[in-house]
């Protein structure tokens, strides 16, 4: 079992220092802690200022979101980092796969046996028919006993009338094995071969050839396999025998994978590539209520992949659900039209020599003309290392006349959805470019390490802050999803606009020190890493928080 | 000068290469044409059926027309690309009136529909270029997602509305 | 499997033209991939009167995998075929084909499925919309005029 978890060192301390930057704008900072104090009631002692703007944000209609929900456990054993990151409190779940399913399947078929009298392997291929749903099965055996044997095809219909053996013409002898025959004539693939052939009791006999065939194609449905010519069903260790391998236990392995399928509200894959894990939800009714408070179910499969239940997609916080699938949809509709702000290669504002990005941080500086610009709006840097991100926000020109034609308003939508679009895709690019940067640098770190005999623990700093990075590029590529369908004059969208260009600063510098080449340089500048991952850190809570805000309050709406 | 051997082997190439090339032109050009006829057959079916394609909804204001716009006289018409849905309640009515003067095989572009949404999923089935109806007449009006199944809607308020599109 | 499909060509071309009532033959005989037919409408339906081509292609790993039955494009209105590309969905030509069963069983499965529709599985959505509904006056005038049309051009 895996709660949430519960990670008592990294409470979160809202009087860090960033990172001695100091800021023009502090209605950001003011913000994020007043969100802080209003939630975490249990953990900080709340201070009179913030009793004082808790009524300022209370909600129109009267109920008050933040303090109505009733959890199953109170917020103190939640820590404040799971809490920050948009994660449903105290989520049960389990991680599987789909051999220890099938496992578990097989316990209960061993308790079943008490009740039928039937062999464990007959039982199994039940349990198979039924999706491994003991209700039904137990129903249906209530219903129908022996006949419900005949109608899959565990037994013979003759078995059951006399209780012997009617059609004797094949004898029990050679069914269900391998018999050699000479010159035997096969109806399937009609040529005539010495072989071994294969037939159940019901003497439909083929070459071992055909058989092995049909099995094989009908491993991947997960179906009970019957025999070529009637519905007489095949064992698992017919299966195996006709094989020559251990083919049932595919059989069995894509039997569950379909089980799984069907019961998709409870159980889902781990989307990432190559993974095989399941995680199990018992208890789906919260997600509900959950959802309502705009908080996502973010879980963690045994190879730490995060991602969210209920998309079955990456963590997209401080976007929920809802908004994540509208964005999705929107983007896979408009994809044709927007391919050009995919490119990689751009060129150089000043001296148009081409230039391609290999690495996150957006500060480009021209290898020619030595320009600085950034990648994104492809604009002259300077404004951008101060405080305000002139990126992130999106002016909309003309807004004082009206939009008189539906094209224009159409065309005035898909202007601000493409700045939108491009923002987030370059925050995808750059996510992933910092990544392979990371990886890469990483491996030359350990080197060092191993010929200047630092220790592994104090070499963790370099994942840590790849990883820290790459989550904060997510959430700030996730928050101009949450932009985009925002209210843009009201204020608390500003103050958002705010969080996301102190996260997108707060980014860049760290991508920065990504892009130290060598490995003792960077071992020099440690403490500037564990500074700024700090720093990035904490921006991505507060804009992840910011952004639940603006969700439960209304002001984004996603149409 | 060349011996007469070595000239007579040249020429003999030149003429090969050259009938090899024409060979090579007119397969080519049998190919493309047959690659074009193609698309160009298809295109030609598919201009046709869309061009002036037409989908009438019969309703009893339709019906009324009859002496005026003849109706008969376009399904009776090779050229006329052109489909009625016959509304509930209107069968008897459109069928004495204009169907008993249409030729036999021609009959078929005269539909009966049973329910209104009948009417619906036959023009959403046939995919006629322009649709011609009177929402007041029909209940529950126009489906909203009727504009992905034609191109052009024409709606009648009145009767005068529908000999504008069909002038007498 | 070519000695399967052959040993069932064989068979066809033996039990003449009385058994084969949908006159099923390869394209080219000495290429036992294509197959051609043609279904007549059964009596009693919308499609009576009419005769409707059917292409059959038989995969490599036949019988172990069914044929695949099309009609050609835009010719056969039904509720279980794609107008458009004369795609046919019928279980026994997907998850419920045996090896055990041959190439005259398919076709005779499509002409089967002309005179009973299946509204569990439409291709063709309108059409299945208009069955379901009970509409048979516009299911059969729909059917009809598309079968009328086209022969026209």
């Amino acid at each position: 079992m895996h709660t949430a978890a519960v990670d008592a060192e990294h409470e979160y301390v809202y009087e860090d220092d960033f990172d001695g930057n100091s800021f023009d704008d502090t209605s950001a900072e003011k913000y994020t802690d007043m969100a802080a104090g209003k939630k975490r009631n249990s953990i900080m002692s709340q201070e009179s200022e913030f009793e004082i703007d808790d009524q300022l944000y209370s909600d129109d209609d009267g109920t008050d979101a933040y303090n109505d929900y009733t959890l199953v456990e109170p917020l103190s054993t939640v820590s404040a980092r799971e809490l920050n990151q948009g994660t449903v409190p105290n989520l049960k779940y389990e991680c599987l796969t789909a051999q220890s399913i099938f496992e578990k399947m097989v316990e209960r078929v061993n308790h079943l046996k008490l009740i039928f009298n039937i062999c464990t392997e007959d039982l199994l291929s039940l349990m198979q028919h039924f999706d491994w749903n003991e209700e039904r099965l137990l129903e249906s055996w209530t219903d129908k006993m022996d006949d419900l044997l005949v109608e899959i095809g565990l037994k013979n219909a003759s078995e059951t009338v006399s209780g012997t053996q009617i059609d004797a013409s094949n004898g029990t002898e050679t069914a269900r094995t391998l018999n050699f025959r000479n010159n035997f004539s096969c109806m399937i693939c009609c040529e005539e071969k010495t072989t071994n052939t294969f037939s159940l009791e019901c003497g439909h006999e083929y070459c071992i050839d055909c058989y092995r065939h049909y099995v094989n194609d009908k491993l991947n449905s997960g179906n009970i396999i019957s025999c070529i010519g009637c519905s007489l069903a095949l064992k698992n260790d017919d299966i195996d025998k006709i094989t020559g391998s251990p083919s049932s236990k595919k059989l069995m392995m894509s039997s569950i994978k379909s089980f799984v399928q069907k019961h998709n509200k409870n159980y889902r894959w781990c989307p990432f590539t190559d993974c095989n894990y399941i995680i199990h939800l018992k208890d789906t009714s919260s997600l509900d209520e959950y959802a309502r408070l705009h908080y996502s179910p973010f879980v963690k499969c045994s190879d730490s992949h995060r991602f969210c239940f209920s998309c079955a997609f990456e963590i997209h916080a401080p976007a929920d659900c809802n908004v994540t699938a509208l964005w999705v949809n929107k983007s896979r509709k408009e994809s044709a039209n927007l391919n050009w702000v995919l490119s990689n290669t751009k060129e150089c504002p000043k001296c148009s020599v081409n230039i391609e990005k290999d690495g996150g941080c957006n500060h480009m500086v021209c290898s020619g003309c030595k320009y600085e610009f950034c990648w994104i709006c492809e604009r002259d840097w300077t404004p951008h290392g101060k405080s305000f991100y002139q990126c992130t926000l999106y002016k909309s020109d003309d807004d004082k006349k009206n939009a008189k034609t539906s094209l224009e308003v159409a065309a005035k939508t898909l202007k601000k959805y493409t700045f939108y679009y491009k923002m987030f895709n370059a925050q995808e690019e750059s996510a992933k470019l910092d990544w392979t940067l990371g990886q890469a640098v990483g491996a030359k770190v350990r080197l060092l390490q191993e010929k200047m005999g630092v220790s592994w623990i104090e070499g963790q700093f370099l994942a840590e802050s790849v990883r820290t990075l790459y989550e904060g590029r997510t959430a700030l590529k996730w928050s101009f999803a949450v932009a985009y369908y925002s209210d843009a004059s009201h204020n608390l969208t500003k103050i958002f606009v705010d969080n996301q260009s102190l996260l997108s600063a707060a980014v860049e510098d760290l991508s920065e020190l990504l892009e130290i080449k060598e490995p003792a340089k960077i071992m020099d500048r440690k403490t500037d890493f564990y500074n700024k991952a700090g720093y990035v850190e904490n921006r991505t809570s507060a804009l992840i928080e910011c952004g639940r805000d603006l969700l439960c309050k209304g002001i984004c709406k996603p149409v | 000068m060349a011996p007469p051997r070595s000239q007579r082997k040249r020429a003999l190439n030149c003429t090969g290469a050259l009938v090899a090339a024409v060979g090579l032109g007119v397969t080519c050009w049998y190919l493309w044409k047959n690659y074009t006829g193609e698309a160009e057959g298809e295109q030609r079916l598919s201009r046709e059926e869309a061009a002036e394609s037409k989908c009438v909804v019969v309703t009893p204001s339709v019906c009324d027309v009859q002496n005026m716009v003849h109706w008969e006289m376009l399904i009776n018409s090779d050229q006329e690309d052109i489909v009625f849905l016959v509304a509930p309640g209107c069968h008897d009515r459109f069928s004495s009136e204009v169907l008993s003067l249409v030729d036999e095989q021609f009959k078929y572009k005269a539909i009966n529909c049973e329910t209104v949404d009948g009417i619906w999923y036959c023009v959403k089935s046939l995919m006629k270029q322009q649709l011609y109806v009177i929402p007041s007449e029909v209940s529950n009006g126009i489906p909203n997602d009727i504009a992905r199944y034609v191109q052009d809607i024409g709606q009648w308020r009145t009767r005068e509305d529908i000999l504008v599109a069909f002038p007498v | 499997m070519s000695q399967r499909v052959l040993r069932e060509y064989r068979r066809l071309v033996a039990a003449g033209g009385a058994a084969n009532e949908s006159n099923l033959h390869p394209t080219d005989p000495a290429d036992l991939t294509h197959w051609e037919a043609t279904l007549e409408g059964p009596q009693g339906t919308p499609y009576e009167g009419h005769s409707f081509p059917l292409r059959v292609t038989v995969p490599d790993k036949y019988p172990t995998l069914p044929p695949s039955v099309c009609f050609p494009k835009r010719t056969m209105p039904h509720p279980n075929v794609k107008w458009d590309t004369g795609e046919v969905c019928l279980d026994t030509l997907a998850g419920g084909w045996t090896p055990v069963m041959d190439l005259q069983y398919a076709v005779m499965a499509v002409r089967r499925l002309l005179a009973e529709p299946n509204p569990e599985s439409p291709l063709n959505l309108e059409l299945a919309a208009l069955s379901r509904l009970g509409d048979h006056k516009a299911y059969d005038g729909i059917i009809k005029y598309r079968l009328a049309h086209s022969s026209i051009k």
